[in-house]
């Protein structure tokens, strides 16, 4: 597997959408590859930050309170 | 309309209002202003409540509550006007403005020794904030995509379920998200002057 080959697959390997093999194959050659590592890295800490920064925003009571008295009124 | 039972009211306070604080984030994610976001979040927990009676037990209500937040965002507040943005982002990415690549390419190909290594941008330079508004920034096909899988963890199925599209369709919209968010992040770190303007050229792909 060269570099392009390990690029096309690499969204699924990341995202565990690929058979047992063309998993082996991809984490083969990232293991003896540097850059493709580092691209796999940066790819798995751009995720990290994403759900850290976004994943959760507290609502403000006004909005809680809304929808609890919506829900008593239905 | 059958009558909600008080079982499946405690029930549904029990298992729904938990998910709120998430549900609200990816609300202001899809509308981009707090406000159209507490008023889709109280729409999407009416209607849920409502057709409590037609969920599942047993099945995902994460997902469920999810494809009643993405069926009320698209029917009632995704604006209808065509988005010219997203004809040009659809393009293959192309090599002749200097600007191709994803932003390991793009960090990588700026300039030898800018940075220590390829996630210093991402670790010290990149904040939440540019985070939110890259997300933001992206056209309502790939932003919900992204948002359902990169920010929310839903897998190319659910996301399938969710949005009701086929798992290609996700898979491809992911992919062209993705790649799109990385450069409007390195767009915005050129605008805000935190690596140079000057397009250099990247490794080809």
């Amino acid at each position: 597997m060269n570099c392009d080959q390990w690029f096309e697959k690499l969204y699924l390997y990341i995202d565990k959408d690929l058979d047992a093999i063309s998993w082996n194959d991809v984490d083969a050659h990232m293991k003896q590859c540097r850059p493709c590592c580092n691209r796999y890295d940066l790819e798995v800490k751009l995720r990290t930050r994403l759900q850290k920064s976004c994943k959760f925003e507290v609502c403000t009571e006004a909005l809680r309170v809304r929808i609890q008295t919506i829900l008593k009124k239905l | 309309m059958e009558k909600p039972q008080t079982a499946s009211r405690e029930l549904f306070e029990k298992e729904a209002l938990p998910l709120l604080d998430e549900l609200y984030a990816s609300a202001v994610r899809m509308t981009k202003q707090p406000q159209a976001a507490e008023d889709l979040i109280s729409e999407v927990y009416t209607r849920a409540w409502k057709s409590f009676h037609q969920f599942e037990p047993g099945t995902n209500l994460r997902a469920w509550l999810y494809k009643i937040l993405t069926n009320t965002y698209i029917n009632h507040y995704r604006s209808k006007q065509r988005q010219p943005y997203l004809v040009e982002l659809d393009k293959p990415d192309t090599h002749d403005d200097g600007s191709a690549g994803d932003l390991y390419d793009r960090i990588v190909g700026a300039s030898p020794g800018l940075f220590d290594n390829p996630d210093a941008l991402l670790a010290n330079r990149i904040l939440d904030q540019d985070l939110k508004k890259s997300i933001e920034t992206l056209p309502d096909e790939f932003r919900m995509a992204v948002i359902l899988s990169d920010v929310q963890n839903f897998s190319y199925q659910e996301i399938a379920d969710i949005l009701e599209i086929p798992i290609g369709t996700v898979r491809s919209r992911i992919f062209r998200g993705r790649r799109l968010l990385q450069k409007i992040l390195w767009t915005q770190a050129v605008e805000a002057g935190i690596v140079p303007a000057n397009p250099i050229k990247g490794p080809t792909l």
